[in-house]
């Protein structure tokens, strides 16, 4: 068969300008990809070509450091003194997941709670209902935390029956006074209906709304603040620190919040 | 001898007559030259043809295009002659024109007698009537053919470019739904979480805008408790403020997102406003090209 050139010409130019085509669609399509400051080309074209999404993983990462920092942060008790009246065990799982400068100004607090645990006896225990991420880059992300805390004390009637008592009998207003950083007007009321079958009174749940910075320091996410969210109407401003009861609760309505339509 | 090495003439030179003929001239050649022939003559045949070609104006432009080509190709050394399609209808005309020549020829012009050498070899009447496909074969005969294997190449390059993109196009981009679907929660959770006693029919119907149907069925058997003790207790939900929010998780079409919000409430009893401080969660899924709230989730307590 007589072969013509000029068809093969033609047919050549059409395939190379679908070629061209096709790649400048397939870049711009990964170019305009959503993903975090800072991502590489490569990595976004291996997850538009595989449809995962490294943001989502990295939104999970974020998202699970601050709701581990909470809850490291909101659960200590008596268990955990030592002969020297210091949480070790408490420090140790706190600090693993801070970073060194946020180290310093929680070590500057930490004897707040310590006291405290001495001296009442106080155990806190936290719940983590919630967590989203409302900012994130490439080395750093914003977590919003939320969640409550219960706080119980040994049971004043129980020691004051037993002549044995260890020294914590204060009792929960007494503690949480005793706190130098405690806000009278959100101080932890004793729940009533709290089981005392361990000679432990619990307080009502408290609730907290925080915002937690974290930062990326050689691969791994660590915690490097923390604040409770408040509207610029809010009038508790006292930030949440170890030993204090404090945080954004106002009202008989804002412990454990509310539904939506049902209040 | 072939065609391939001899210059081929023209309907021009078989009718004698030169390149500039007007139709008249063209007609009057062409009566003198079938005057003594038989129609079943084949030269009687060879004569007609060349008048309706050259009578026909775009007929004759096109043979006179073919004319300047072969005379392009005259000169070119490389270029390949223009030969007869198929031998039989140029060794017939051959053979008539040559006769035809030898009967017509009268005082010849220095043209005619240039024409002339070419009319005693093997004519090409048959390359003009071919015109139209022979003229392709010679448009593309300069130039340089292109391998096989590189048409091959690149045409095996596009399959392989077509793979990603159709994987880039069809997988989409999830986290372009992140801000859009956090922008309509934060409109949607104040409907969606406030009423007041004194319209809670219009406040529902608001609510319903910015739901799916499968949630508003959820929420119209919240509401109805709520029509129920509201009116007595005088109950006013709202207004709602957005504290700040962000993404839980993003997926094709499904978003969810984390609100805290602060809520107003007054009743028959409390007139003064408390603030509830709350943490809400909504699944936002995109219907019809709006994102709307799909489930509710809040602190467990409640």
């Amino acid at each position: 068969m007589r072969v013509n050139p000029l068809f093969r010409w033609i047919l050549l130019g059409v395939l190379l300008m679908l070629l061209v085509a096709s790649v400048v669609v397939t870049t711009a399509a990964v170019a305009s990809r959503t993903s975090t400051p800072g991502t590489s080309s490569w990595t976004r074209f291996t997850s538009a070509l595989t449809g995962s999404d490294p943001e989502q993983s990295e939104r999970d990462e974020v998202r699970d450091i601050g709701s581990q920092f909470m809850l490291r942060m909101l659960s200590y008790g008596p268990s955990m003194l030592d002969s020297s009246g210091q949480m070790p065990e408490y420090r140790k799982r706190v600090t693993d997941i801070i970073t060194s400068k946020f180290e310093v100004s929680f070590n500057d607090t930490v004897g707040v709670a310590e006291q405290l645990v001495a001296q009442s006896g106080q155990s806190r225990s936290a719940e983590v209902y919630s967590t989203g991420v409302s900012a994130m880059d490439s080395d750093s992300a914003t977590v919003l935390v939320a969640g409550t805390f219960t706080d119980s004390y040994p049971d004043p009637s129980a020691a004051s029956s037993s002549k044995k008592s260890g020294g914590a009998s204060a009792s929960p207003s007494a503690s949480a006074s005793a706190s130098p950083s405690a806000s009278p007007s959100a101080s932890p009321t004793t729940d009533p209906s709290a089981s005392s079958d361990d000679g432990r009174v619990q307080t009502a749940p408290v609730q907290f709304r925080v915002s937690v910075s974290v930062v990326l320091v050689d691969g791994e996410w660590k915690v490097d603040d923390y604040a409770p969210v408040t509207s610029g109407t809010d009038d508790s401003t006292v930030p949440l620190t170890p030993g204090d009861g404090s945080t954004s609760g106002s009202g008989s309505g804002g412990s454990a919040g509310s539904q939506g339509g049902t209040s | 001898m072939s065609t391939a090495e001899t210059p081929t003439p023209s309907w021009y030179d078989v009718l004698d007559v030169e390149g500039s003929a007007s139709d008249e001239q063209i007609r009057a050649a062409w009566r003198s030259g079938i005057a003594d022939l038989d129609p079943s003559d084949r030269r009687f045949r060879l004569l007609n043809q060349a008048a309706e070609v050259l009578l026909d104006p775009r007929r004759r432009a096109d043979h006179d295009a073919i004319l300047a080509e072969q005379e392009r190709d005259d000169l070119a050394p490389t270029a390949a002659p223009v030969t007869a399609p198929t031998d039989t209808p140029a060794e017939t005309a051959g053979e008539t024109t040559g006769e035809a020549t030898g009967e017509a020829t009268g005082e010849a012009t220095d043209e005619s007698k240039a024409a002339g050498q070419s009319r005693r070899t093997a004519p090409a009447p048959a390359i003009a009537s071919a015109s139209t496909a022979e003229a392709k074969q010679g448009r593309g005969a300069g130039l340089p053919v292109v391998p096989a294997w590189a048409v091959m190449v690149v045409a095996f390059l596009l399959v392989l470019s077509l793979v990603p993109a159709g994987f880039v196009l069809w997988h989409g981009d999830p986290e372009a739904s992140a801000q859009p679907a956090l922008a309509a929660a934060e409109r949607a959770v104040g409907p969606v979480t406030s009423y007041d006693y004194r319209h809670l029919d219009e406040d529902a119907a608001a609510a319903h805008t910015y739901m799916t149907s499968s949630f508003a069925k959820k929420y119209d058997q919240l509401f109805a408790v709520i029509e129920e003790n509201a009116p007595d207790t005088k109950t006013v939900v709202g207004p709602v403020e957005v504290v700040d929010s962000g993404i839980v998780r993003t997926g094709d079409d499904r978003v969810d997102v984390l609100l805290f919000i602060n809520r107003s409430r007054t009743n028959k009893q409390v007139t003064t406003p408390d603030v509830y401080k709350d943490q809400v969660t909504l699944r936002m899924v995109r219907q019809d090209g709006e994102w709307l709230v799909d489930d509710l989730t809040t602190s467990p307590a409640s």
